[in-house]
């Protein structure tokens, strides 16, 4: 069947829309594909995991990049092939694949993770007041 | 370490994938009161009800590991105390 398309919907209960995406988040080392929230960030160069959301031990994680974030330079840690597993609109699934994916510590994040523009740009996208659909 | 292959060869991920969406919009449905009943704390939800929670996510993983075992079917969420404003 063709591929329709990813939808992201935004919590009703904010004031303001927050695009979040549900997948299942695998790399080297998982034993399985984790269940995970993932937000939407145009405005993020690259695809960025929570440490504490996947039981990961931030400090024993390889090292990854430094990113500039609004509250100032952060060192990264890094985890590698990656695999993003989405469900479509018409109930299949929809892999993505990076080779790299930055790693924070961000206790008490309300999200798994940010989806940047390395999986977004894959995409075309089409927003409404609670719905933002990923197209191919 | 699995391929990509065998993992999406795995005849319960689309299964998975669909329950996930359900925990998922259960959760943003019910925000407000896991807010007043779990406030800075981790939950665990299967099957659109909470079966677990702590305030630390490492902890919970670690229950649930022990309570029920296999977990592929368990999201685990943070709820805020309030709604929290992202500077992203």
């Amino acid at each position: 069947m063709a591929f329709t398309s990813i939808v992201a919907i935004s919590p009703p209960w904010r004031r303001s829309p927050q695009y979040v995406v549900t997948c299942r988040f695998y790399c080297e080392g998982f034993s399985r594909p984790i269940p995970s929230l993932f937000l939407l960030d145009s405005g993020a160069d690259t695809t960025t995991i929570v440490a504490e959301r996947f039981g990961l031990n931030f400090k024993k994680l390889k090292k990854g990049s430094t990113a500039l974030t609004p509250a100032g330079p952060v060192e990264t840690r890094a985890v590698n092939n990656v695999i993003l597993i989405f469900s479509t609109e018409n109930g299949k699934t929809h892999a993505e694949m990076l080779d790299r994916v930055d790693v924070i510590s961000l206790p008490e994040a309300p999200f798994h993770g940010i989806l940047g523009m390395d999986i977004l740009g894959r995409f075309k996208w089409y927003r409404d007041k609670y719905l933002w659909r990923l197209k191919k | 370490m699995s391929t990509l292959k065998e993992i999406l060869s795995d005849r319960r991920l689309e299964a998975w994938i669909k329950e996930d969406v359900e925990n998922t919009k259960w959760l943003f449905e019910n925000y407000e009161k896991l807010m007043e009943k779990y406030p800075r704390k981790y939950i665990a939800i299967r099957k659109q009800s909470v079966i677990a929670s702590d305030e630390n996510a490492s902890a919970l993983i670690k229950m649930l590991k022990t309570k029920i075992g296999d977990t592929s079917d368990v999201l685990i969420h943070f709820i805020t105390d309030k709604e929290i404003k992202f500077l992203f």
